[in-house]
């Protein structure tokens, strides 16, 4: 409801409409910015507390990299069983992998994660995947991820070859995919 | 995921960190313990973190119910973050998730504060977050809408 300005040559006198019913406007607490103060957090955005981070990081490096390979071998065993369902757990073994490689800095291990979850993305439950190219894709993450394990020893890894392992496999994704008739 | 967000929280001094593994026992523990803040997986067993957040929202007696959330989320598409805002997400933090982004999106939640809306369609943050001018406060807003009635009037 409005409240109308009255006449007589006045100026209009603004009103405030009401709230529609059921609609509460409540103000933040406030109580994270008392605890923490205006600024704190942005003094924490500094290369030095960022570096001591990441180090904090480091030390988890070992389990991820054992959490990886156990995501790897149980997209290997889906794939195998090929059972009703198992297209759910490759996605997410290939969506966890994905996420983690690239907190860790394993770019091509990330990028193959990816195109497992470009190929699977919006394909229905009962949908027959295609075995080969998933195999392919995770034959390719395992030697990205063991190059990985190479350059943090301190060894050269052949980047080169991954390129061109991914290029092909991200060329595969898509003829399979409009193969399927899921093609862009 | 967890051990990862968990460190670097407690790299920047994070100090009280409560884990849980499901979104229902999330629920459980939001229900009576008033958090700062939540980080929450997009991609989680059983509930997903959408569906967390909706049901935190809408749950007026939780502890935490209008605690600042923060999405993590490998889906970049228009959709899912929309799906996101409207059920009461604060901030989305992309995934691959680094420490600086993370603190960052944890920063977005203490200097710009949000108001919140209990609404029948929705609960959460204010989803406006542009410094429109004309859209600087509700009153400001609902002042704009009286002048237009007043100028069709006229």
């Amino acid at each position: 409801m409005v409240d109308a300005a009255s006449g007589g040559g006045a100026a209009p006198r603004k009103a405030v409409l009401p709230l529609p019913d059921g609609v509460e406007v409540l103000a933040p607490s406030g109580q994270l910015q008392r605890k923490l103060g205006g600024n704190s957090v942005r003094a924490l955005l500094n290369p030095a507390t960022e570096r001591a981070a990441l180090q904090s990081l480091e030390t988890l490096r070992g389990n991820i990299e054992r959490v990886l390979g156990e995501r790897l071998t149980e997209i290997e065993t889906l794939v195998r069983a090929r059972e009703g369902g198992s297209m759910a757990g490759i996605y997410a073994a290939a969506h966890e992998i994905r996420g983690l490689a690239g907190t860790f800095q394993m770019e091509e291990l990330g990028s193959a994660a990816n195109l497992l979850c470009q190929y699977l993305d919006g394909a229905g439950a009962e949908h027959r995947m295609d075995p080969n190219l998933i195999t392919s894709i995770t034959v390719t993450a395992r030697h990205c991820m063991a190059q990985a394990e190479l350059a943090r020893k301190g060894g050269k890894p052949d980047r080169e070859l991954m390129a061109e392992l991914l290029a092909e496999c991200r060329q595969a994704v898509g003829v399979v995919r409009q193969r399927e008739g899921r093609g862009e | 995921m967890r051990a990862i967000i968990a460190t670097v929280l407690r790299a920047y001094g994070g100090r009280r960190i409560v884990e849980r593994d499901d979104g229902p026992s999330a629920l459980e523990e939001l229900g009576t313990n008033p958090v700062d803040f939540l980080i929450i997986d997009f991609a989680m067993p059983g509930m997903d973190g959408v569906q967390v957040a909706r049901q935190l929202r809408r749950t007026r007696e939780a502890a935490s119910s209008m605690s600042p959330i923060i999405l993590m989320t490998a889906h970049t598409d228009r959709r899912r973050i929309e799906e996101a805002r409207d059920a009461g997400i604060n901030e989305i933090l992309m995934k691959p998730v680094s420490p600086k982004a993370l603190v960052e999106r944890i920063g977005f939640i203490i200097e710009r504060p949000r108001r919140y809306i209990r609404a029948p369609f929705y609960v959460g943050p204010d989803r406006r977050r542009r410094d429109d001018p004309k859209l600087a406060t509700a009153r400001r807003r609902r002042e704009d809408l009286v002048d237009d009635v007043l100028m069709e009037l006229d």
